[in-house]
């Protein structure tokens, strides 16, 4: 037998994806319940779920999507307002249909028992507003009249169990006047009626003039209300039966034998149009086929490997043929075709990189309902605007980006948005804003998070920050500078711990996040205004821009996003503190010196710091410098593991391979800095 | 049909068990499966990576990948006088990844069968045999075949860690007030 689940992991990352566009889906039909292109999406995202889960013999998500999909149908047949209940209940769904995946993908058992609850839920809500379409078909007996019963009263009953949207009567059969007998019923009636009730019900009304009469009540479907083709017509008029029309069609000839019968085109000329039909049928398809495709990450990462050496090998050979002075014996020609061979390969070095991009309003979509779940809890009205989700980031940092995010914005609901009576109080709209977005500027991109609330205090910043000893008390930082103390480790305002934040990860947590990523954030706040939080991040992670520098016979690179200047210091402004703790005086500020050949315990060309080179870097809101024999130049790097077998190594980064091949070790100055300083932890 | 070509792959697979590339240490011949060796490259640059035991000699690139290395005799504390114009990198492939390993020659690829190989003698405390799988006789010569995935062993990452941690307390002595 097939194993189906071979195919299991295919349907986890499908079903996964439906899962969030179910989300997403509901999310907005909350906000545009009307917006007809929502609700195709959504039902689509439920009806993929059911189909292939049911293909793949997964019946409990099967039967339960299925119970979701009759719901929504309804909304799509708009006999179903999706409402706030209805959202919710829909959203739990989702929230059980990704349990029921995520089981499927760790093989876990799952108590299907627990969606019984959910199921019931969903049917209440299908029953509460199922409004069906009936097409009524009313022949009564003609003898009604004689019987005493007045077909108007049955008309006028059909409205107790719903709305009638028109009546028609069919007066063909009745005979000319002279052939008529007055007691006789000759009239009948088409009545299109909504209503909540199924079938049965409505022949309860017809209970009376049923005897002789003939009552047809047909659903009607939305999609067939269109323009119904003839033999449904036929059935439905009363013309002719359903065997009658599906015989009549069985006899009937296909267009082209009829031409060829009547001499009008020869089978030949048929059979190729018939072709180019074919054809194009398997245009249509293809083209309904998605148009992106699903990639391993691990053969991307090795293409954008290869890429990345054949660029190296690539500045190698240019070096054979231009280095050491030979360059006059290349040819001017080898010269042109050697420059545009390199032009070819920056561009496919970066479009290989731009296979790793994603827009961010993958990430940005699910804070969505983050904010609306929080905000309910909080008794909180808030709005999530969201702009720029198109802008792409590296997979990599995009995955790291999410935790920081969703601790700033949980920060930004409890401490940012104020209670709507405060907000009034205050003269601002009952409803608070988070504005969450993300552009594209230089070689970064930056995502900004801006409330609308209170604002920081920076009084009570100040006054923690020197509680605390992170500043001396006489010191007088700038009102830009405040807001940012918060990021010091150990910092938090929060009077009160809550569930949302303030839990002791602080805002030092996100801030190492986001500096992981060489990234960086900042705070502009005012006070009743609101906060705005930046994050700065590179394109990408796998790629920096490094200061080359030489310690000893060693190249090392440090990502410049933490240097600040490089310099050689005069003789006279390199003091010692106690004989031992070197600093250097920089334009009258006391930095630091730490001699990066002693941390990495190398051989240097020079122990004095005047004859050597040093590197101001910025950490922590702290300055050190870093003494190195010299510089060599900036250049982008592309970061590389050192290797699964090697032990992590807390100062170094990772590596990359120099234009001559060599490996070059990247720095990691927060990892340096904690090593000087004694705070060993890794 | 197809149970014949599953056994032929079987068999086939077995005999690959039994290759083994053999290199030379100093005097001794040593081997690790052939199935575990990825390739043999010329020793190039080695770019230092500090606070490592000695015998973790660095990283190399290998065609755009960056591995660590292992010097063999250094981690065998075997007499070591340089690299020579035999000293070469046999990549191997383990479980906690690609390591390159720096031998003085590679001798051979070779034929070792099972009833040929004994289980290491036992030396007692002084010499280290939980790296080795197995002896083989090969002729009149004695070849010591490696358990690759001992070679950087649970004990070795950890006696990194005191090594760093060694380091740090020294640096912590010598630059006191830093």
């Amino acid at each position: 037998m097939f194993d189906f689940k071979k195919l299991y992991g295919v349907f986890v990352d499908d079903a996964m994806e439906k899962v969030v566009e179910l989300e997403d889906g509901l999310l907005q039909l909350e906000k545009s319940p009307h917006d007809r292109e929502v609700v195709d999406t959504i039902f689509r995202a439920a009806h993929t779920i059911k189909g292939s889960s049911g293909t793949l013999g997964l019946d409990g998500i099967s039967r339960f999507t299925h119970v979701m999909e009759e719901v929504l149908d309804l909304v799509r047949q708009e006999e179903l307002d999706p409402d706030k209940e209805l959202v919710n209940v829909l959203l739990e769904a989702t929230d059980m249909i990704k349990e029921m995946v995520e089981s499927v993908a760790s093989e876990a058992e799952f108590d299907f028992s627990r969606c019984e609850d959910l199921m019931r839920r969903m049917d209440g809500l299908r029953e509460k507003g199922t409004t069906r379409e009936f097409k009524i078909i009313f022949i009564p007996a003609p003898d009604l009249f004689r019987r005493g019963i007045d077909p108007a009263i049955v008309l006028d009953d059909i409205k107790s169990v719903g709305e009638v949207l028109s009546v028609k009567a069919d007066t063909d059969a009745v005979p000319r006047l002279s052939d008529m007998n007055p007691e006789d019923l000759y009239v009948r009636w088409d009545i299109l009626l909504r209503a909540t009730k199924d079938e049965a019900e409505i022949r309860k009304v017809f209970e009376f003039v049923e005897e002789g009469s003939e009552i047809r009540i047909i659903p009607v479907q939305a999609a067939e209300e269109d323009v119904p083709y003839i033999g449904q017509m036929l059935v439905e008029e009363g013309v002719v039966k359903a065997e009658d029309v599906s015989e009549a069609l069985k006899s009937q000839k296909k267009l082209g034998e009829i031409l060829v019968e009547q001499g009008k085109a020869t089978s030949g000329e048929i059979e190729n149009v018939l072709k180019k039909q074919s054809r194009r049928k398997v245009d249509s398809f293809k083209n309904a086929v998605s148009s992106t495709i699903r990639i391993d990450l691990k053969k991307l990462d090795h293409l954008i490997n290869i890429v990345g050496e054949m660029v190296i090998t690539h500045s190698m050979f240019h070096q054979a043929l231009w280095g050491n002075g030979n360059g006059n014996v290349v040819s001017e020609k080898l010269e042109v075709i050697f420059s545009q061979l390199q032009r070819i390969g920056k561009e496919i070095q970066e479009s290989a990189m731009s296979l790793r991009m994603l827009p961010v309003g993958e990430v940005f979509h699910r804070f969505t309902r983050l904010v609306r779940e929080l905000s309910k809890d909080k008794d909180k009205e808030i709005e999530l605007i969201i702009s720029g989700e198109e802008t792409e980031l590296d997979k990599g940092v995009l995955e790291k980006i999410t935790d920081p995010l969703v601790h700033l914005i949980r920060n930004a609901i409890d401490h940012g948005i104020e209670s709507p009576q405060e907000r009034t109080a205050a003269g601002k709209p009952a409803k608070g804003t988070i504005h969450l977005s993300a552009f594209q500027l230089g070689d970064a991109v930056y995502i900004e998070i801006e409330d609308d609330g209170r604002g920081l205090d920076n009084d009570k910043i100040l006054r923690k920050a020197i509680e605390k000893g992170f500043i001396s008390p006489d010191a007088v930082p700038s009102d830009e500078q405040i807001p940012n103390l918060i990021f010091m480790p150990g910092f938090s305002t929060a009077e009160k711990v809550t569930d949302i934040s303030g839990r002791g990860v602080g805002m030092d947590v996100v801030k190492r996040n986001i500096e992981a990523l060489n990234g960086k954030i900042s705070i502009r706040s005012a006070p009743g205004k609101g906060t705005v939080m930046s994050i700065k991040l590179p394109l990408t992670l796998a790629i920096i821009d490094g200061l080359t520098v030489l310690v000893g016979d060693e190249i090392y690179v440090l990502p410049i996003s933490s240097v600040v200047e490089s310099l050689r210091p005069e003789r006279k402004n390199v003091k010692t503190l106690n004989e031992r703790g070197e600093v250097i005086n920089v334009r009258g500020e006391y930095i630091p010196l730490l001699r990066l050949h002693e941390l990495l315990d190398i051989t240097p060309w020079k122990r004095d710091p005047w004859e050597a080179i040093v590197v101001v870097t910025m950490h922590e809101g702290r300055k050190y410098c870093f003494m190195v024999d010299d510089l060599i130049g900036q250049q982008q790097v592309v970061i590389k593991s050192l290797g699964t077998a090697m032990p992590g190594v807390c100062d170094i980064a990772g590596g990359t391979i120099l234009g001559d091949g060599r490996v070059a070790l990247v720095l990691d100055v927060p990892g340096l800095v904690e090593m000087a300083t004694r705070h060993v932890t890794c | 049909m197809t149970d014949v070509s599953v056994v032929k792959e079987d068999a086939e697979l077995a005999e690959e068990r039994h290759q083994y590339v053999t290199f030379r240490l100093n005097d001794e011949i040593y081997a690790i499966g052939a199935l575990n060796v990825q390739e043999i490259i010329e020793l190039s640059n080695i770019t230092k990576v500090p606070h490592l035991p000695a015998f973790l000699k660095g990283v190399i690139n290998l065609r755009g990948t960056i591995i660590p290395v292992v010097d063999l005799k250094l981690k065998f504390e075997m007499d070591s006088d340089g690299y020579g114009k035999h000293t070469c990198v046999v990549v191997t492939e383990f479980s906690g990844g690609v390591l390159g390993l720096i031998v003085d020659a590679v001798s051979d690829v070779m034929y070792i069968s099972e009833e040929k190989i004994s289980a290491p003698p036992s030396f007692g405390a002084q010499i280290r045999t939980e790296f080795i799988k197995g002896m083989g006789r090969v002729g009149d010569d004695l070849v010591i075949i490696l358990d690759v995935d001992r070679v950087l062993s649970e004990a070795d990452t950890i006696s990194l860690k005191e090594a760093k941690k060694a380091l740090m307390s020294d640096e912590e002595g010598g630059n006191n007030d830093g």
